[in-house]
C-alpha cells in the first residue's frame, strides 16, 4: 500500500504544468522518431539530450522516457500502413498489420495496436510499482562482489541468448569493455589509453558512440536501400474495430503483456524478442494459424502488446540495479548520471520524486499516446514523404550539434563519425552493435565493483561466489537465461542487426 | 564486391589487433597483483580475451564455406556522406557552426538527394539559419563561431 501511496506523491510531480507539457513533447518526438525508419529511440533520445541541461532532473528524465516509450509506439504506424518497420521491434508487426491494410483494414490494426500498446504499457507499469521498491531494498544490501557478479551475468547472458555467432556478441562485449577503460583509473587516477590528451583523461563519451553506432550507421545503411512504397492514412471513421476483432484480439494482449513484461527484464534485445515470441506463442494457439502472415489481428494485438510491455519492465533493472537491459536505456543511465543521479537501489529512497514522479509519467503518456496519436496517424504516415535528401542531412547534423553540445569538444564529433564507420562495417558482417553499448555502459562500475569486492576480502576471490546475494543473483540470471533459450526454441530468430534502441 | 568471407576474416583480425593493443597498453601499466589488480590489470584480461575471441572470430569466418551473397562496402554515397561529416568535424571550430553546417547539408544533399545543385545551396543556407536559431539562439547551444566570427 506504501507503494500506492508513494505513486500518488509521483502523480503530484509528473501533474504539474511543465512536466505534462515536457511529457508531451516527448512522446510526440517519440512517436515521430519512433515512425521515421532509422530513428529509433535511441537516437531520438539522445538527439534532444542537450535539451534537457537546462530542465530540473525529473523533467528531463520524464520527457526522455516519453520518446522511449513514444518511439515504440510508433514504429507500428509505418510497419502497418506501408511495411516500413520504424524500429526493429516492429518488424512482426508488418506480417499481419500491413496484410490487413491491404484489405483495407489499416484502422482496425492500427486501433488495435494501440489498445494492445496502451494495455500493455500500463500493466507493465503496474509491476514496475510493484516489484521495483521491494526489489530496490533488497539491493542495498549488495556489496560490490554481487553488483559485479550481476553485471558480468547481465553480459552473460546477452552471448549466450544472442541467436546469432556468440563469438561475434563476445567480440562486441569486450570492445565494450576496452572501450570503457580509455580514462583516469577511478581507484588510483592513473591514465590509461589518453595518449596525453585531456580530452580522453575522463573516458570516452556515450553519447557520440551511441549516435555514431545506432543513427550514424542506420543512416549510411539507409543509403543502399529505396522506398518506394506510398502511405495512405485511414480515415478517422474508419479506426474502430469490430467486436469480432476485440473479441480475437482480447486474450493476445493478456498473453503479449505478460510476455513483453518478463522479457522487458532481459538483457540484451528483449523488446524485439518479446514481439517474436508473442507473434510464435500465437500462432501455436490459434484455431486458424493458416491465417497468420495473411491479415490475422491477433498477429497485430500481441506483438505490439509485448513490444511495448517491456518499456515498464525494462525500467527496474535500470532504475533498480543501475543496469541498462537495451541500449535505449543505457542512454536513460547516461541522462540521470549527467544530471547527477545515481540509477541503483537508493533511487527509490534518495530521490523519490524522480522515481516516483517518472513512474507517474508513464501512465501519463500512454494515455496522450493513445488519445493524441490515432487522430494524428495522418500526419505521422505523412512525414514518410520528406526526401531523404532533406531528412537525412537533417538527422545527420543535428546529430553532431547534438554531440558537440554535451561537452562544447569537436572531438566527440569525430568518435560520432568513426563509430558510425565501425557501426556501419560491423552491421554489414551480421555484428549486432547493442552488446558493445551495454558493456560499454557497464564495464567501469564492473572493474570498480571487481577490484573492491578483492580489496574487501583480502584478495579472496571465493568472495563473488560465497554470498547469498551472489549466488541469488546467479539463480535469477539463469532462469532468466533458460527463459531467452526458451523462446529461440519457440522458433525465435533475430530479424537483423538493426536493432536500433 | 568484397567476399562476405575475407571481410569477416578482417574484422576478426580488427578485433584481435585491437585485443593485442589493449593487452600491451594494460602490460605497461602498474598490473597490481591478482590478488590486489592495478589499473593495467583490467586491460590485459579484457585485451587477452578479446585477441583470443577475435582470432576464433577470423577462424570461424575461414571453416565456413565461402559465403553465397557478397558484403558490398562500395557503395560510393556511403563513402562520400563519411567525407563530408569528416570534413565537418575537421571544420566545425576553426570555421564556425554556421558555414560548416551550411556547407555540409548542401554537399549531403547533393550526394544523397541528388538535387540540382541551386537547391542545395538553398537548402543549406536554410539549415544552417534553422540549425543556428533553434539550438543557438532557443535552446541555448553554445555553438562555435570560428575564425568569421559566426
Amino acid at each position: 500500500m506504501e507503494s500506492f501511496s508513494l505513486l500518488a506523491d509521483g502523480f503530484r510531480v509528473a501533474f504539474t504544468p511543465q512536466n505534462v507539457l515536457w511529457c508531451f513533447i516527448g512522446v510526440f518526438w517519440g512517436t515521430m522518431v519512433g515512425v521515421l525508419p532509422g530513428l529509433g529511440p535511441l537516437a531520438g533520445m539522445a538527439l534532444l539530450l542537450p535539451l534537457t541541461y537546462s530542465l530540473p532532473p525529473d523533467t528531463a528524465i520524464i520527457m526522455l522516457a516519453g520518446i522511449f516509450y513514444g518511439a515504440m509506439y510508433g514504429g507500428s504506424t509505418t510497419s502497418i500502413l506501408v511495411r516500413i518497420p520504424g524500429e526493429a521491434a516492429s518488424v512482426v508487426t508488418c506480417l499481419d498489420g500491413y496484410e490487413m491494410a491491404r484489405k483495407g483494414r489499416a484502422g482496425p490494426a492500427l486501433m488495435i495496436a494501440a489498445l494492445g500498446s496502451f494495455v500493455g504499457g500500463t500493466v507493465s507499469i503496474i509491476g514496475l510499482v510493484l516489484f521495483a521498491p521491494p526489489l530496490a531494498q533488497a539491493m542495498l544490501a549488495v556489496g560490490p562482489a554481487a553488483e559485479c557478479v550481476l553485471m558480468l551475468a547481465a553480459l552473460a547472458v546477452i552471448v549466450a541468448v544472442s541467436s546469432g555467432s556468440p563469438l561475434k556478441t563476445a567480440a562486441m562485449i569486450l570492445t565494450g569493455l576496452v572501450l570503457a577503460t580509455v580514462g583516469i583509473d577511478a581507484l588510483t587516477g592513473y591514465p590509461r589509453f589518453t595518449f596525453g590528451t585531456l580530452a580522453l583523461s575522463d573516458g570516452i563519451d556515450f553519447v557520440p558512440i551511441a549516435i555514431g553506432l545506432f543513427g550514424v550507421s542506420e543512416i549510411l545503411l539507409s543509403l543502399e536501400q529505396t522506398m518506394a512504397e506510398r502511405a495512405k492514412a485511414p480515415r478517422l471513421r474508419d479506426l474502430v474495430p469490430q467486436c469480432r476483432d476485440l473479441v480475437e484480439s482480447a486474450p493476445a494482449i493478456g498473453r503479449g503483456t505478460l510476455i513483453g513484461f518478463f522479457f522487458g527484464i532481459v538483457p540484451g534485445v528483449s523488446h524485439i524478442v518479446s514481439t517474436f515470441v508473442s507473434y510464435v506463442v500465437e500462432k501455436k494457439l490459434s484455431r486458424t494459424p493458416e491465417l497468420f502472415g495473411k491479415g490475422a489481428i491477433a498477429g497485430v494485438a500481441g506483438p505490439e502488446t509485448a513490444n511495448n510491455a517491456t518499456t515498464g519492465s525494462s525500467m527496474i533493472p535500470l532504475l533498480v540495479l543501475g543496469i541498462p537491459s537495451i541500449p535505449a536505456t543505457a542512454l536513460l543511465l547516461s541522462a540521470l548520471l549527467i544530471h547527477g543521479i545515481q540509477p541503483g537501489p537508493q533511487l527509490v529512497s534518495d530521490h523519490p520524486n524522480i522515481f516516483w514522479g517518472l513512474i507517474a509519467s508513464m501512465y501519463i503518456g500512454n494515455l496522450i499516446l493513445i488519445v493524441l496519436n490515432l487522430p494524428m496517424v495522418g500526419l505521422f504516415v505523412n512525414l514518410l514523404r520528406i526526401p531523404a535528401g532533406i531528412l537525412s542531412p537533417s538527422v545527420l547534423l543535428i546529430s553532431m550539434i547534438g554531440v558537440y553540445s554535451v561537452s562544447a569538444d569537436a572531438v566527440d564529433i569525430w568518435f560520432m563519425v568513426g563509430s558510425g564507420l565501425v557501426g556501419y562495417v560491423l552491421r554489414k558482417y551480421g555484428y549486432d552493435v547493442a552488446p558493445l553499448l551495454l558493456a560499454f555502459v557497464l564495464g567501469e562500475r564492473i572493474e570498480t565493483n571487481f577490484r573492491r569486492a578483492l580489496t574487501i576480502s583480502d584478495g579472496d576471490y571465493s568472495i563473488f561466489v560465497s554470498g547469498a546475494a551472489a549466488q541469488g543473483l546467479l539463480v535469477v540470471v539463469g532462469c532468466l537465461a533458460a527463459l531467452m533459450v526458451a523462446a529461440r526454441l519457440l522458433g525465435w530468430r533475430r530479424p537483423s542487426s538493426a536493432a536500433a534502441g | 564486391m568484397t567476399s562476405s568471407r575475407t571481410g569477416e576474416v578482417l574484422v576478426g583480425l580488427a578485433f584481435a589487433g585491437l585485443g593485442a593493443a589493449a593487452l600491451i597498453g594494460g602490460l605497461r601499466m602498474p598490473e597490481g597483483s591478482v590478488a590486489l589488480p592495478g589499473p593495467g590489470f583490467a586491460p590485459a584480461v579484457i585485451g587477452t580475451a578479446l585477441l583470443l575471441v577475435g582470432l576464433g572470430c577470423a577462424l570461424q569466418a575461414l571453416r565456413t564455406s565461402e559465403a553465397l551473397a557478397s558484403v558490398s562496402l562500395s557503395d560510393l554515397r556511403v563513402w562520400l556522406v563519411l567525407a563530408v561529416l569528416a570534413g565537418t568535424a575537421a571544420a566545425f571550430e576553426p570555421v564556425g557552426a554556421a558555414i560548416s553546417i551550411a556547407i555540409s547539408f548542401a554537399l549531403l544533399a547533393w550526394i544523397i538527394g541528388r538535387f540540382s545543385w541551386w537547391v542545395c545551396i538553398v537548402a543549406g543556407l536554410i539549415a544552417a539559419g534553422v540549425a543556428i536559431l533553434i539550438f543557438g539562439q532557443l535552446l541555448g547551444v553554445r555553438l562555435p563561431s570560428g575564425e568569421f566570427g559566426f
